[in-house]
């Protein structure tokens, strides 16, 4: 836990600091203001991002310090297109969640930047990568539609319904292209398209638990909205372990794991 | 449709449990005999499927996605250890599956040495290491240290007494050439005599990949473009 001085840290600290405001200003209702200092957020994230990647001389996706940073940045975009396009509006919370994303860039993660290790310099680095920071994204804000289908009336529960289906359906396909570009590029690098290794073995679970979404909902379509919402839980859970513990932890050590 | 959930309850209850055990365990896990079975009986599952659910031959997306499933799990068995035992017995296709070679500089040499079991298989040709080198990134990294940016041997393939090919062989750019992909996987640490290539078949590679490709293609037809187009009809129709 330490405290960034530079202007990386700064320009995390004040995105931090724009999306929570942006938060607490929509809490009070001031709707305009807080859509305003919104699109700071997104200016000082968006700033992060670029600096890091003109910084480090590659784009942010290295370690975790990176992610959180293109995730901070990701979020609004992707959360401004969720409502153009999907017609799921998540932006009061979104301003929360983008504060919480860039936490552990702004205080736990080193931001000393890295060359990138040989068997990182290749095509498949930024696309594989990439499908899989906008997957997340949107699985993280599907979790965020199942806690409001779990914890909603009865009468609105179908629409939160509604938005975890569509926020899942947006963001599987990128996750199986994340999956998939890994794969193809392990076989270029690793002379194996699957190597059983523990980062791999919990993005194939992850991905089969939103299978098996899809699938129960086939079978129940919104009988029960609740139980749809805890697969989209489980499936949560399991990209957090994904993304985390499978790079944190000594646990699953393995291919995955220069990370940190 | 049960049926369908438990089996993707069971896949991702050994997945997390591969997950525990580590890369090697795992690899020996989902290889051992009981899942070949396994594997084997998911794929004839999925080919039930079609014929059991109208709908999946129906609707486009929905059959890509199910049959890339099937063939990724179809070029997988064919393209594993066991897949390469069967072809040797049923059509006398001799491939070795993976292993190792070592090249020294000026030498050629055709033996890879199987991984898995003792055993040297002999390739119908034979790789020539003309140069090992390193390249080191120009700029220290933020500890002071020069860090490597890549690792090369320049090969060549040799049949029949003649240089076929000629290639170097770096990270991330594996050499292709009679069935087989050749890995830059190690060197000679101490003087640089020698490089050590990480040898794998390619068969069954290509059907695995397509099943990649008509899985993802169906997957974002079915959840990106078909929505798309209902928004689109429907816009249509509200204005009329």
């Amino acid at each position: 836990m330490a405290i960034k001085c530079s202007i990386q840290g700064l320009l995390i600290y004040a995105a931090m600091a724009a999306y929570l405001l942006a938060f607490l200003t929509r809490l009070l209702r001031l709707r305009k203001a807080a859509n305003g200092i919104f699109i700071a957020a997104f200016v000082f994230s968006a700033g992060s991002f670029i600096y890091r990647w003109l910084n480090a001389g590659h784009v942010p996706m290295q370690n975790l310090f990176e992610l959180f940073i293109t995730m901070g940045a990701g979020l609004c975009v992707l959360s401004y297109l969720s409502e153009r396009l999907l017609r799921v509006n998540q932006r009061a919370i979104d301003m929360l969640i983008g504060a919480i994303i860039l936490f552990p860039a702004g205080f736990v993660f080193s931001e000393t930047p890295k060359q990138l290790p040989p068997a990182l310099q290749s095509p498949f680095f930024v696309p594989h990568v990439g499908a899989y920071v906008l997957g997340y994204i949107f699985m993280f804000k599907a979790a965020v539609a199942a806690i409001q289908t779990l914890t909603a009336v009865r009468q609105s529960r179908t629409i939160y319904e509604e938005d975890t289906y569509r926020l899942i359906r947006t963001g599987f396909p990128l996750m199986a292209l994340g999956l998939v570009l890994g794969s193809i590029w392990a076989q270029f690098a690793w002379a194996d398209y699957f190597g059983w290794d523990p980062k791999e073995l919990w993005s194939l679970a992850t991905l089969l638990i939103y299978v098996g979404y899809f699938h129960w909902r086939v079978m129940f379509k919104r009988n029960y909205p609740r139980i749809n919402g805890l697969w989209a839980l489980g499936g949560f859970a399991a990209v957090m372990i994904t993304l985390l513990w499978a790079n944190l932890s000594r646990l699953f050590a393995g291919l995955h794991s220069y990370a940190i | 449709m049960w049926f369908v959930l438990t089996l993707v309850t069971a896949l991702i209850v050994l997945s997390i449990y591969g997950a525990f055990v580590g890369a090697e365990r795992a690899s020996e896990l989902f290889n051992s005999v009981p899942m070949q079975i396994f594997w084997f009986l998911i794929t004839i599952a999925f080919a039930a499927s079609l014929v059991l659910f109208p709908s999946l031959v129906k609707r486009p997306s929905l059959l890509l996605i199910h049959l890339g499933c099937i063939g990724i799990l179809a070029g997988s068995i064919w393209a594993s250890q066991t897949g390469h035992e069967i072809q040797k017995k049923l059509f006398g296709i001799d491939k070795v599956h993976s292993g190792r070679m070592l090249v020294y500089e000026g030498h050629k040499i055709n033996k890879v040495l199987m991984s898995g079991h003792e055993g040297v298989f002999e390739l119908p040709f034979a790789l020539g290491l003309n140069d090992f080198w390193m390249e080191l990134y120009d700029s220290p990294d933020a500890d002071g240290r020069r860090v490597v940016s890549d690792y090369l041997s320049d090969i060549s393939v040799i049949e029949d007494g003649k240089v076929v090919k000629r290639k170097t062989i770096e990270l991330n750019k594996p050499l292709h050439y009679g069935g087989y992909y050749f890995y830059q996987s190690s060197f000679d640490e101490a003087a640089g005599k020698y490089t050590v290539l990480a040898v794998a078949s390619d068969s069954g590679l290509f059907v695995v990949f397509a099943g990649y490709v008509l899985l993802v293609a169906g997957l974002f037809g079915r959840c990106w473009l078909a929505p798309m187009a209902k928004a689109g009809a429907n816009k249509i129709n509200n204005g009329n």
